[in-house]
């Protein structure tokens, strides 16, 4: 297993580099550059041409590419042309705002969706069953930025309950408990629409993973041997549902972050969604590259976190 | 589409041994009852239905064109004559919204025969040969599958959209939800392909020498159809509101043609967003009940395909 | 350094988060006129902002958000902008008629040949730290714009300084055409002797104590971007990037300290800026669209104002005049005829709109209005086209020598503006036998098309105004060339000559006249089709009193910030 583990560590390397390289292709190919979106008559064309050479813009794009990879390399992600400061200057912030919020909604909405996802497989085709089957197809089938908008609408617009945008009062400077609950004052409505997203999922996805453990023989033998149905179902069955249940947590991580690009704009929420959207508009290559790694990291991590998930449970899949 | 594939199914069977045959039958029969029972899925089914016509229809229903503007009439509040009002340039709001989910649509449909085509073929291949083909194909498919699909739909949509006309970008943004939504399919389909290949009459057929184009096409494939077709049913689900992401960010598809992600796009004004609900409004409800049915019809599909449920 | 004092034309993205509208040209509405005095009982009850926390002493003005460039010499959008001229003083500033007067320096004198100007420092500033303002801090601030590794967008105001090139590309230590000839005394040598220098003073002052770096290396002085020290009526407190910027009053600030203690520039967009007024979570909101369905939004609130005034910006729609169908005078002349620029106002704006026909402001002393109006008459139109020998094809499309009057526009995205336009000017043209095509790109890309490889027939973009009418960067022939502004290809011998004289006259009634002639060339000429001119909004609380913006005193002005009282 753990070598399984390093091997796919290792495959991790020469996938971010193409990745890396496709990426970075791509957005060369845009039209444009960090000077175009910056026009001032101030500036004459010379200066601007200066500029370019600087930035090293008139460079081919290998030589480009091959002078930002060895600089990643050693943890310099360039200078972003859109904040003139450096990237990883700019950025933890950002991320850390995307995180904060993603964090809180998964712990609600891992809370909330295994106990029901139990409850659904234990009594299957009971009533409850079936409402947390269309609640799951509801969710999954609402468009974020729609479900958002309609929040919007209800309790900031028509109802004066929640704050429209940002993630504290400014000036409050409120510290310790006081500025907890003025994060979570703004964060209701974005974590409602992105909890009911990611719930749809997991209840339908814990439903599963019980089910078919439910079914198999040592729960039915555990059940003949007499043992109480809570038992049964807490100890023997829930323990080994787990497994394929915290796999999902490795599918579902970069999904979350990815979505969080549309909802930011939406409830303006001061993450890396919204700088990535600005980034693009402003050609900053720089930053773009960076959330662009960020992101595919994030997603190769989760990707490898439930193939490990899997190697785990189902010992058929080779690890060797 | 649905009944061709399967009847395809049939076929090879015949050719192998009867006892197989009438297994086979019975599944297509069983499938139907299995379905009909499974009311939610029906009503899915018949909501698409309802959608995909009125897109289709679009031009008999509404006696507006989508694209005509009279500036004597703008913004105006929904009447008798204009159901749902009248856009920032006079266009009859109702009909952009029929003609949008044509588009929508469309987009989705073409998204997802671009992400079978590509999955069925790279999983196919990879999960019959095995050996260095599936090695160098599963390289393949996962770093296409570590693709940060949203942040990386953005930036393409950015940069290579900028280089078409704005009658085009429809097909730009199908080629690029196609092309980042495949790996998943692949996957699946090798994995099917992997334990079928296992399985007796595969290997039976195998050893009778049968030309491997032959068992691939005869064998393999359709014992894939089903989920194939499942998957194409979530994935044009999944389509629909990848694209309504895209244009409502103003990414996807571009004014002045019509989609539901981009006329809801109107909400991002804040007096529209107040006082002109029938603007953003109807269009999301579009998306949620077009992605609704046809997630609500998928799943049915998949239960009355999958044998093990009841 | 005001940025409308730097640029002499800055470019506005016609974006719709950005968009200004434009409204009848009225005078200028004080924030509390005498009959809204009575009004105010009935707000009062209310009035949500009075409800807040603390908001007796804190002012909330709603913004685009700032990107965090917090130095004078760096920043490059106007709410950077913002950040930098309340903590940051110049030597000068404008009055509200656009003049410069002394803000940093008690007065100045230019010398007889234009080029040297010589600054009398005030002895009373204090930086916040406690430290006094001397002329070694203008010092360093001027030489920190000529460092050979500055990157920033101000390098236009130091580039004709004696000795720049010298100290910027070779070795010296000092920049020759600055010098401290005391503590409070200054003087700057320029090359060029040209009336828009004085401009170049509205610079913010850094604190060479705090800021000072070795030559080149730059990356100190950027290290220190987002937390600005000067002697400006507002000391920084806190920026939260993407939410909100915080102040703290100057007490000790020379003019006076503001009359409330805490002031926060708060980021807001087209998609929340009515519910924060609303809500009263923000006082001031600047820059609302002036459009009617906002105004209706606006007049539902009883306990906000609008302060109306033109806005320095207009919209236009280049011509590629390297096309030889287009070098013709008279098809510019025609084209502009042909489209309908009032409806398109009147449907755009919803009747808070106007057209304009020259690029200077209407409240600039140089605006004249003994110039073309180019009404909407497509007869005329029709007329100049067949004067040029555009004849009506069989396809409706006019053509001549095999060549035809299809053009490509390019224009684009995210933007209702575009939008709206689009088939208007298209049904427009058609009917004088003009096609058009629209091709949307994204800005950046349209900016290329247009600066870098000047491909294009039609594009359409918004300049903003400044206070000086010269623009020379961007109608002088000189300036056509690749990266230059001059992107539609203007050469006209006339326009050359005027704008050099406007430059280097220093007579302000004798550089009206010039400017007035100017106006007449341009107008006549057309290089552009000059779209709409706009009116702006800024929105506030009627519990802020004496808040008075103006054309040419935006929110950070003395004049401006200094008097507001809130209640």
């Amino acid at each position: 297993m753990f070598k399984y583990i390093v091997r796919r560590i290792l495959n991790l390397i020469p996938v971010l580099l193409i990745i890396s390289i496709l990426i970075f292709g791509i957005i060369k190919m845009a039209p444009g550059d960090p000077l175009s979106t910056r026009l001032d008559p101030t500036s004459t064309a010379e200066q601007r041409a200066a500029e370019r050479e600087k930035l090293g813009l008139n460079d081919p794009v290998p030589l480009q590419y091959w002078k930002w990879l060895t600089k990643s390399i050693r943890g310099d992600f360039g200078e972003s042309t859109m904040y003139r400061r450096p990237v990883k200057d700019v950025v933890p912030k950002f991320i850390w705002n995307t995180f904060l919020l993603n964090v809180v909604v998964y712990i609600i909405a891992f809370l909330i969706s295994i106990p029901i996802g139990i409850v659904c497989a234990v009594k299957q085709y009971s009533k409850t069953d079936n409402f947390w089957t269309v609640f799951s197809i509801i969710g999954i089938s609402m468009p974020s930025f729609f479900f958002g908008l309609l929040l919007i609408y209800f309790f900031s617009v028509k109802q004066n309950w929640f704050p429209i945008n940002g993630m504290v009062t400014p000036g409050k400077n409120a510290v310790g408990w006081a500025r907890v609950t003025d994060i979570l004052h703004h964060m209701v409505l974005p974590a409602i629409v992105l909890t009911i997203g990611s719930m749809a999922s997991l209840v339908r996805y814990t439903r599963t993973s019980m089910l078919e453990v439910i079914n198999q023989d040592y729960i039915r033998t555990a059940r003949s041997k007499g043992l109480k149905e809570k038992v049964v179902i807490y100890k023997h069955a829930f323990r080994n549902a787990l497994i394929p249940i915290v796999t999902i947590i490795g599918f579902t991580i970069p999904g979350l972050f990815s979505g969080a690009v549309i909802l930011e704009t939406v409830f303006v929420w001061p993450g890396i969604g919204n700088v990535m959207m600005e980034s693009i508009t402003a050609r900053d290559y720089n930053m773009m590259m960076a959330l662009n790694m960020f992101f595919a990291l994030l997603t190769l991590l989760g990707n490898l976190l439930a193939d490990i998930g899997y190697a785990l449970v189902d010992p058929r899949i080779k690890v060797d | 589409m649905t009944e061709k594939n399967l009847e395809v199914e049939k076929k090879p069977i015949n050719i192998n041994d009867s006892e197989e045959e009438q297994e086979i039958l019975s599944p297509w029969k069983m499938f139907v009852r299995k379905f009909k029972k499974n009311k939610i899925a029906v009503a899915g089914l018949i909501i698409f239905i309802i959608m995909i016509l009125s897109a289709l229809l679009a031009p008999i229903l509404t006696p507006y064109n989508p694209y005509e503007m009279d500036y004597s009439k703008i913004n105006q509040p929904p009447s008798s004559e204009h159901l749902l009002g009248t856009d920032e340039v006079g266009r009859d709001y109702l009909t952009r919204i029929l003609y949008g989910g044509r588009v929508s649509m469309k987009v989705g449909l073409f998204a997802v025969i671009i992400e079978i085509i590509i999955g069925a073929l790279v999983g196919g291949l990879a999960g019959y040969y095995g050996g260095w083909v599936d090695n160098l194909l599963m390289r393949l498919v996962e770093i296409f599958m570590s693709f940060p699909f949203l942040p990386l739909a953005i930036t393409i949509s950015a940069v290579i959209g900028t280089k078409v006309e704005p009658q085009q970008r429809m097909y730009i943004v199908m080629m690029i939800i196609g092309l980042l939504s495949w790996p998943g399919l692949a996957r699946m389909i090798r994995g099917q392909i992997l334990s079928l290949r296992e399985q007796e009459f595969i290997q039976a057929a195998r050893a009778l020498g049968i030309r491997d184009s032959k068992i691939i096409w005869r064998h393999l494939i359709p014992n894939t159809v089903g989920y194939i077709i499942v998957s194409a049913t979530l994935g044009m689900a999944g389509a629909i509101m990848s694209e309504s992401g895209l244009s409502f960010l103003g990414l996807g598809v571009t004014p002045p043609t019509p989609t539901w992600g981009n006329l809801i796009q109107n909400a991002r004004e804040a007096y529209i967003l107040r006082n002109r609900v029938w603007l953003w409004l109807p269009p999301g409800v579009c998306i949620f009940l077009a992605v609704m049915s046809i997630n609500l019809f998928g799943d049915g599909l998949r239960d009355a395909i999958d044998p093990k449920s009841k | 350094m005001k940025r409308k004092l730097s640029l002499i034309l800055s470019l506005v993205l016609v974006l719709t988060l950005v968009m200004t509208g434009c409204g009848k040209s009225e005078e200028p509405k004080p924030a509390n006129g005498g009959d809204e005095k009575t009004e105010e009982s009935a707000g009062d009850a209310n009035n949500p902002a009075k409800g807040r926390d603390g908001a007796e002493d804190t002012l909330v003005i709603g913004t685009h958000e700032t990107k965090g460039e917090f130095l004078p010499g760096y920043y490059s959008e106007t709410y950077d902008g913002y950040v930098v001229d309340l903590v940051f003083d110049g030597l000068i500033t404008n009055d509200k008629e656009g003049n410069p007067i002394p803000l940093a320096a008690k007065d100045w004198e230019v010398s007889d040949d234009h080029l040297t100007y010589t600054f009398n420092l005030r002895d009373d500033i204090k930086f916040s730290d406690g430290e006094p303002l001397t002329a070694e801090d203008v010092e360093f601030t001027y030489t920190f714009i000529c460092d050979p590794n500055y990157d920033g967008p101000r390098t236009s105001a130091v580039a004709d300084l004696e000795g720049y090139e010298e100290y910027n590309k070779g070795d010296a230590e000092k920049v020759s055409g600055i010098e401290v000839i005391d503590d409070h005394t200054i003087a700057f040598k320029f090359t060029k002797a040209l009336s828009t220098n004085i401009w170049n003073f509205g610079h913010g002052i850094m604190p060479k104590h705090v800021y000072e770096f070795e030559k080149g290396d730059i990356d100190a002085i950027k290290a220190k971007m987002t937390e600005p020290m000067g002697s400006g009526p507002f000391i920084f407190e806190k920026y939260e990037p993407k939410q909100y910027v915080e102040f703290k009053a100057n007490e000790d600030y020379f003019l006076g300290s503001p009359k409330f203690s805490k002031l926060i520039l708060k980021f807001t967009n087209v998609e929340t800026q009515f519910s924060e007024l609303e809500k009263g979570t923000v006082d001031i909101q600047l820059s609302v669209a002036a459009k009617g369905e906002n105004k209706e939004i606006l007049d539902g609130m009883d306990f906000v104002n609008i302060v109306e005034y033109p806005e320095n910006s207009y919209g236009y729609i280049g011509f590629n005049m390297r096309d030889p169908r287009l070098a013709d005078k008279r098809v510019r002349q025609a084209l502009t005829y042909g489209f309908n620029r009032d409806q398109f106002a009147e449907v755009y704006y919803q009747g808070f709109a106007q057209t304009c026909n020259v690029p200077i402001s209407q409240v600039s002393w140089a605006y004249t209005d003994e110039i073309n109006e180019y009404k909407y008459d497509p007869d005329k139109a029709m007329k100049l086209l067949d004067e040029a020998g555009w004849k009506v094809g069989k396809d409706g499309i006019r053509e001549k020598d095999g060549k035809k009057l299809e053009f490509v526009w390019s224009t684009h995205t995210d933007s209702k503006y575009v939008e709206t336009m689009i088939p208007m000017l298209k049904s427009d043209w058609e009917k004088i036998g003009v096609k058009v095509e629209a091709d949307i790109m994204e800005f950046a890309a349209l900016s290329e098309k247009v600066y870098e490889k000047q491909e294009f027939d039609l594009y359409n973009m918004a300049w903003s105004l400044s206070v000086d009418p010269d623009a020379y960067e961007i109608f002088h022939s000189s300036q056509d060339q690749k990266g230059g502004y001059n992107s539609v290809g203007f050469k006209n011998e006339e326009n050359d000559k005027l704008l050099e004289q406007g430059r280097e006259e220093f007579d302000q009634e004798k550089r009206a006249e010039i400017y007035k002639k100017w106006s007449q060339v341009i107008n006549e000429e057309l290089p552009y089709m000059f779209l709409t001119q706009a009116n702006r909004w800024d929105v506030a609380n009627k519990r802020v009193k004496n808040f008075e913006t103006s054309p040419f005193q935006d929110i950070q002005d003395r004049d401006v910030i200094l008097n507001i009282e809130l209640e």
